[in-house]
Order: C-alpha cells, then structure tokens, then sequence
C-alpha cells in the first residue's frame, strides 16, 4: 500500500486486503536475483558463515544515515509516506514506486550496506496520529502532525524539553502506560525485523538502527545515530526525550542496556549544526569532563559523520585553519561577535575536535575525540545513497524563480544555505556481513566520501620501504609492518626515524580523475595544537614542491554550460609512501588523507543546466574522500 | 481472497457507511422532519443481518441476550457515527476522504477476486515474458596494469610476456596476483550484470568484457583504471526464466493488475454520473 497512513489505516480494518494488490510491492530493480535457486529448493538463504573472506579486505559502500516516513520531519516537512522497507529495497538497488505512481531507482550501484535511522522523539507520536484506529487520533497535535505543519513548533514544545505531548501520549509522564513509549517500543520490533528481513549476507548488510535526537533547549543540535551489530539489542528505552537530550545519558543507558553479546556505537553527526556544543571541551551542560565520562563517550562513539545533505563538517576556512579546501559545501556563516545561534563555532569542525582531542588526552590520559570518519546523506525520503550530483533529485529542493534556492525540505532554513545530496561511508571489510562490517567501523577502518565511490587506503608504519605503495602485495606488507586508517601506530622503534605512511586513492568510474592526494597531519606541542596540508601525489606527473608541499594545479577546469570536464588531466590513481618531513617524537599527533577529484559541476548547476534558469555559485565542486586518522602517541615519560 | 473480502464485509465500519447512508436517506425520504437525526429504527432487515454476521463470525447463532447486546452496540455506534457527521469531523480530514474513496475501491475488487488459476498464470506469463528476464551475468578474475609504468611490477615482463605465461598455464594459481599492480577494487567478481561491471569499471571494460571466451586469459582490456588481462569464469546468457522460478512475483503483479482493472472500471461507470467542472484557468495560470 502506498503510504504510512493508508497502510496502517487499511491494516486495521481491512488486513492488508488492498496493500497486496493495490501497490503491490516495488518493480524489480536490474540486480540479478542473489542466488538464482533451482527449482524446488528450500535450502536457507546464505549465511554470514558462508561468506568467504578476503584478508586484504574490501571496500563496500554504505549509507548508514536515512529517514523514512516513520520520522516526523520526513513526514511533516518531507511529505514522506514511505516507510523502512521501501528505504532498504531502494538501497540494495530496487525500483521503488512512491504513493504518486511515479517510479524512483536504480541507484546506478547498489548500496552493499544500510541501516534505516529514524527519529526517536516522535516515533510513537507520529504512528498513533496516521491510525484511525488509535484513540489520539484526534487529538490537536496529531492534527497538527497530520496538516504538516509546525514541525519546528512541535519539537520545540516537546522533545527539546524532555517531554511528550500528553493529549497522545497520556499524563503517565515517562513511566508504563505512556502510550508514545509503549508504541514506540512495538515500533523498535519492526525496525529490527525490517533490518533482518533485507540482510543477505555476502549481498546486502542491513543493521538495526535509529536515530537519538537530543537537542537541549537553547544549544544546537546533538544527534547522534545508533547502530547495532546484530540481532541482539535492548529493549525500547534510548529516546533522547526520556534522557533530557543529554548525551551523556545514552552513553550510559548503552553502557548498561548493550551487554554481551549485544554490540552498539553511536556516531555524531551535523556537528556544524552544533552550535559549539557537540564537540566541546566539555560535557554537554557545560561542566568538566570526568575520566569515567571520557571513557564512557571514547568506547561508544569510535565514529564521526564529517558530510551530509546538511553540509560538510571537516574543517571551515578560518576557524582554526586556512585551509583552502575548508570552503567545502558550508552550511552556516561563521559566528559574529556576540551571535551564538545558526552560525558556526570552531569546535563544530571534526579537524579542530581532532586537535583538541590530542590535548584532552594530555589531560585526563583519554581521547573523548579519536574518530574514524564517514559520510552518509542523512536523506529524508526513503531514498538512501542517491548522492549523484546529476541526478539528485528525490530530496527535492524547491528551486525558486530567481535561481536561488531553498533548504532541503522545500523550505529556506534559518540562516543556512542550501546543501548538496550527501555523502557516503567506505569500510575496509573481509566481507559484506553485519559482523565484518560492524568491527571495520568499530575498528575504524573507515573513510567517508562526497558521494563517488573513491577507494583510499592508507597505512602507517616505521620502516616501510619507500616504493611499498607500488608493489604488487602492498595491502599485506603493509598489515604486517604497519596499521590501517584508524588505528594508532605502533610503538616507535629506537632505532626509527619519522613515521612512513603508504596512501594511495583510485577514482571512481562514473566520476572525474583524481587531482591530488593531501595528507592532513595535527600535532600537540607546547600546549597548543597545530595542523598542516600536505599535498603528497599530484596528478598529471606533477611532484609535490619540497618547500611548500603543494601540488600545481594540473589545469583541470568544467565548461559550466555543458558540464564538459577538461580531458586528459587528472589520474585513475594515486599512490605514494610519504614519511613526515617534520616529525618531532615528542608530540602527539593525528594524520589523515583527503584525496581531491578535478572539479565538476556541483548538482544546483545540472539543475539549472536542466531548467535552462541561471547556474547559483558555486557552479562546480571537488568531489573528495576522507580516511580516518591515524595516531601517534609519544612513549609516555 | 475471499476470506480478506468477508473480513471487509463484516467489518462495522463498512455496514455503518453503507448502513448510515442508506438510513440517512431513507429517513430524509420517508420523515423530511427537523427531528429526523434522532430517530434510529432498527429494522428486521438490520437485526438478521446482525443476526447472519455473529453467526458467521462464531459458527452459531447468538442467543436472544447476544442479540440484545449486538443491537445496543449498533445503536451506540450508529449514534456515535451521526454526532460525528453532524459535528462535521469528516470534513476537510484528508485522511478521511481518502480512507473513503479506498474503501469503495476495495469492495469494488473484493466481490470478484479470485486467486489466478495456473493456465492464468501461465497466460499472464507467456504475455509479459520480457519483464522477468535475467539479465547476462559474467564472473571474473583479472590481473591490473596501471598507465604509469604498464609492467608487472618489479618483472620487468611486458603485459604481453605476462598474458602468453598465463595462457600456457604455467603460474600457479596463487602467483596471479602479484603478476601485475596493485588494484583497489576486487581482482575476482561473482556474476556481474554488464550495467554492474559498467558502474565499476566503465563502458568499455564492460563491452569488451562481454564478448571475451569463458576460461581464457584475454587481454589487455582497457577500463577506467588502466588495462586488465581478464579470464571469464563462467558466463550466464541473459534467460527468461521458468514459470516456477519467478511464480510468486507473476501471482502478486497479476493480482495486482486485476485489482486496478476492477477499480478503474468500477470508478469509470461512477464517473460517468458526474459532470465535472474544472476552472482551467488556475490549471494553465504560470505563478
């Protein structure tokens, strides 16, 4: 059946009697059927036992950041009436058929992995209000829900506060018989058993997920998403309502819900819409950290989503850098003096957070900061990992008559500028289980792209060979002396010298040559951090100039009319082994890559290429990838 | 089917719309009072109906206390459904319309839906054969050759030595892939649909690819990245796969096709009842 409301609607007094025929399910996608079974055969599907494993590991794509019609800015502000199923069979690669008839998909590739992240404020709210049967119903809220309107006004009433609206939820407050928890528990079944219905190991990995959707009055927004590795999780009680939209609270609710063989990890995102909270020196209320917190908060959340729809959060030009690659896809303007709100704080940037990261450590001997990176659109209509810039269109930014443009819900945010269709997250994984999967991101071994499906790998170690990244079995070579993206080097051999990184990047087929591969190091030092570009490989046989350490640029340009990129500049890959040419052993330090495709053109110009309207500025983009850090840590004295 | 269409017939909310309809124009016909809202009269028709539905639902006819009880309801509810009306709660409720408008659609289909025999099935097979074809699959190995040095790394052996030393079979399985460069994405694939090996490696890789020998190391093969020698695996032809094989979606998208047909026929006679009047201008109007 079409959509949430019809369906829960037709459930209750129909039984699904014009769901099946009606909408029926989506159009097959163009995959080929996963195991074409013979006639006859019942065996089981495969099993994540089954799946052989490559020790080198490989890359699989994700988009562990989307809303179905179950969230209710989806539902309010999105229109979306399409629920979590309709997200996984878009994701690993179906047509889908939205409640207007119009067919949406193939993605051009197939997500290998997805979770389905929907809100937890308002999970219940949202159901009980689409189901006649239900007797809030009628209540002035759900009207209110159901004309779609006064989202912001909604949230900001309850959720921001810790409560819930009674004339849904009952005057019980948190306790049983809250109608809102109760349902939303129900809900928290069908999210797992969505997960585990479109798992097909080896195929297609699909986790149990939400999102926790803590915004305290006053402060800027603290989501975080949480995923589980498998079929065991708590029971429904993780809503950042119940937790006053503290953090803290759901790092300590997961401590103590999530035990073995449970296995859970939240990851920050839209720190740029924090507003200087979500990555401070501090707890989110303002007071100081506590070993036990830091320790609690470094175990939970090994992750950081640096890229969205919602704009990038790696780094901005002037906040605390002048790195010129900062500009990239900026949500909000820097701060003015004595504005605090919808503007952008240092701290709201993963690099600065990396940095300070290093000096929390020096503190109080833990790192509340040592994130591996990824992306993901955070997309609200059930369409995850449509992040093509000539084809993004299923998030529907309205496209206003003088060529500007409004927010992604169809509406100009506050003070913000308009975003792009989002990103994606790249594991290195032996195969494509939930188990694998899981572990790479726990482990870290993650990198986050702008959309294309660029592969980097990078890895650190203290007498690699200097030509290890041109040999034949460099992944394994590199394993055995050194660690992946993610994770800390090793102790530091007396007789060693700098550390020597292997990176290297191959671009996507369906998008441009690469530019550049830079490597991004941060250092304590003094009391003060400090951080550096260096361009490592350039494309078009271009060396990294010894004294300033940046590429030429290599003349790549975009006719912005046509979209037509210059030819022939540009490399399929970059490679190379790089020592730090300014290691001091004393200093705690980070290094990461940012590989940098020649530029395109950006999504607003194929729009208005398409709508023959003028092209808004920025009319081009460089697509990029990022890899996690990795760390070194001096011997302590 | 049939059991989904009694579940909808026996559900109060149908026999209350047909139900209350009716009576309301009845009674607007037989008593034009003021006072006609608040005149229920339960009718023999209505108390055997109630009488034929518990009896169907449980297996035995309700005892005269039962039908009492079933009675009581019905008047509860039928006065319930009419403050609603009056208090005008189905107006401008979007949901309310279209769970109306649905609901007429489903009984429209429900009274002659029948599950598809298997010489439907097959009829309705043989017709749409093309929409449940599968497409050509290709599994393959490869060994990469970057365009920076276009050798076996540290071999010095050109792309062409290595090719005519995989052909002779001499490399043991194990050393294929060290013989070229490293290569980030997978140096085996399981069958690949042309358009999946053309997202990952380009439009040309993929046509060539498609048309090289099964078992033979072929190549160079030029791709997105630099050249491949490449040996095919195995190669499925794209088929149109047996009745049985894809039974279940050809049983639901045959359903599905029916259940519209009976709406859309259902809705087209409705239609004809009505003179519809659009103000064109709003329609052709550019904001």
């Amino acid at each position: 059946m079409a959509t949430g409301v019809e369906r829960l609607v037709g459930a209750v007094a129909v039984a699904g009697l014009g769901g099946a025929f009606l909408f029926g399910p989506a159009d097959p996608g163009t995959r080929r059927p996963v195991a074409p079974a013979p006639v006859a055969t019942l065996s089981a599907a495969p099993t994540a036992q089954d799946v052989p494993a490559n020790p080198e590991r490989n890359a699989y794509f994700g988009d562990v950041h989307v809303h179905s019609s179950w969230s209710l800015d989806a539902y309010t502000l999105g229109g979306n009436r399409d629920e979590p199923d309709v997200a996984y069979r878009f994701g690993r690669g179906d047509t889908i058929r939205r409640p207007d008839g119009s067919i949406l998909g193939p993605l051009a590739v197939p997500l290998d992995f997805m979770a389905v992240t929907d809100h937890d404020a308002w999970l219940g709210e949202v159901h009980s209000c689409v189901d006649t049967s239900d007797q809030a119903y009628d209540t002035p809220t759900c009207r209110q829900v159901r004309a779609m309107e006064g989202f912001g006004q909604l949230y900001g009433r309850f959720g921001r506060q810790g409560l819930r609206p009674p004339d849904i939820c009952g005057e019980s407050g948190y306790g049983p018989g809250n109608r809102c928890l109760e349902r939303a528990g129900h809900l928290w079944h069908e999210i797992q058993k969505n997960a585990d219905a479109f798992y097909e190991p080896g195929t297609f990995t699909t986790f149990a997920a939400y999102e926790w959707t803590g915004q305290p009055p006053g402060i800027g927004h603290l989501h975080r998403n949480v995923i589980f590795r498998g079929e065991a999780v708590p029971e429904w009680g993780g809503s950042a309502v119940e937790m006053q939209n503290r953090p803290e609270r759901l790092w300590e609710w997961l401590e103590k819900a999530c035990v073995s063989p449970c296995q859970v990890m939240s990851i920050p995102h839209n720190t740029n819409w924090s507003e200087g909270v979500s990555m401070a020196p501090n707890n989110s209320d303002g007071s100081p950290f506590t070993e036990e917190i830091l320790k609690r908060r470094a175990w939970a959340e090994p992750l950081v989503e640096v890229f969205q729809i919602k704009g990038g959060s790696e780094c901005y030009t002037g906040l605390g850098t002048t790195d010129e690659e900062c500009g990239f896809e900026k949500y909000y303007e820097i701060c003015k003096p004595g504005q605090g709100s919808n503007c952008a704080y240092a701290s709201d940037y993963v690099r600065n957070a990396l940095k300070s990261g290093l000096r929390i450590e020096e503190e109080f001997g833990v790192n509340p900061f040592k994130y591996g990176l990824i992306a993901s659109p955070d997309g609200h209509k059930s369409t995850p990992g449509d992040v093509d810039e000539d084809a993004f269109v299923t998030e529907s930014p309205k496209f206003a008559h003088d060529g500007s443009l409004a927010g992604p819900y169809g509406e100009r945010q506050d003070g913000g500028n308009i975003t792009n269709p989002g990103g994606l997250v790249g594991v290195w994984a032996d195969r494509n289980t939930r188990e694998s999967i899981f572990d790479a991101m726990k482990r870290k071994e993650t990198f986050a792209t702008s959309g294309p499906r660029i592969h980097v790998r990078f890895f650190g170690g203290w007498a690699y060979p200097n030509d290890l990244h041109s040999r034949s079995d460099v992944v394994g070579q590199a394993d055995a002396g050194g660690v992946p993206m993610g994770g800390d080097l090793p102790s530091r051999p007396p007789t060693a010298g700098a550390p020597r990184f292997v990176v290297w990047a191959t671009k996507d087929a369906r998008s441009a040559n690469l530019q550049k591969v830079q490597i991004v190091k941060g250092w304590s030092s003094g009391g003060e951090t400090h951080e550096r570009v260096y361009d490592v490989a350039c494309a078009d046989g271009l060396t990294p100039d010894p004294n300033t350490h940046t590429c030429t640029d290599n003349g790549a340009r975009v006719d912005v009319t046509t979209c037509n990129i210059t030819a022939g500049k540009g490399a399929a890959q970059l490679s190379t082994t790089w020592t730090d040419p300014e290691f001091s052993p004393a200093d705690r330090a980070f290094y990461y890559v940012r590989v940098l495709e020649n530029p395109t053109c950006r999504w607003t110009t194929h729009r208005a290429l398409a709508r023959k309207s003028p092209i808004p500025e920025p009319s081009t983009i460089k697509e990029r990838a990022w890899s996690s850090p990795i760390w070194y840590t001096p011997p302590s004295q | 089917m049939p059991r989904l269409v009694r579940a909808a017939l026996r559900e109060p909310l149908v026999h209350f719309l047909v139900a209350g309809a009716f009576i309301l124009a009845a009674s607007a016909w037989l008593n034009p009072s003021e006072d006609r809202h608040n005149r229920i009269h339960v009718t023999a028709d209505r108390i055997q109906q109630l009488h034929e539905t518990w009896s169907t639902q449980w297996g035995e006819p309700p005892d005269e206390a039962q039908l009492r009880t079933l009675v009581e309801d019905f008047i509860r509810e039928e006065v319930l459904y009419r403050e609603a009306l009056a208090s005008g709660l189905d107006q401008n409720d979007s949901i309310i319309r279209r769970r109306l408008a649905q609901k007429i659609e489903f009984l429209a289909q429900g009274v002659t839906m029948t599950e598809p025999t298997d010489e439907e099935l097959r009829a309705f097979f043989d017709q749409h054969r093309a929409r449940y074809e599968i497409p050509a699959g290709v599994s393959f190995e490869h060994v990469f050759f970057g365009d920076a040095n276009g050798k076996g790394s540290g071999r010095g052996a050109s792309v062409g030595e290595i090719l005519a030393g995989l052909r002779s079979g001499g490399v043991p399985a194990a050393k294929v892939r060290g013989l070229g460069d490293p290569f980030m994405l997978q140096l085996e694939y399981p069958l690949q649909t042309q358009t999946e090996v053309r997202n990952l490696f380009g439009v040309e890789f993929a046509e060539r690819l498609f048309t090289l020998p099964v078992g033979e190391w072929a190549g160079p093969v030029r791709s997105a990245y630099g050249q491949h020698l490449v040996r095919v695996r195995e190669s499925e032809d794209r088929r149109l796969p047996d009745l049985h094989e894809v039974r279940d979606q050809v049983a639901t998208e045959l359903k599905r096709q029916r259940a519209q047909a009976l709406v859309d026929t259902y809705y087209e006679r409705l239609r004809e009842r009505y003179v519809v009047e659009i103000d064109e201008d709003l329609l052709t109007e550019r904001p």
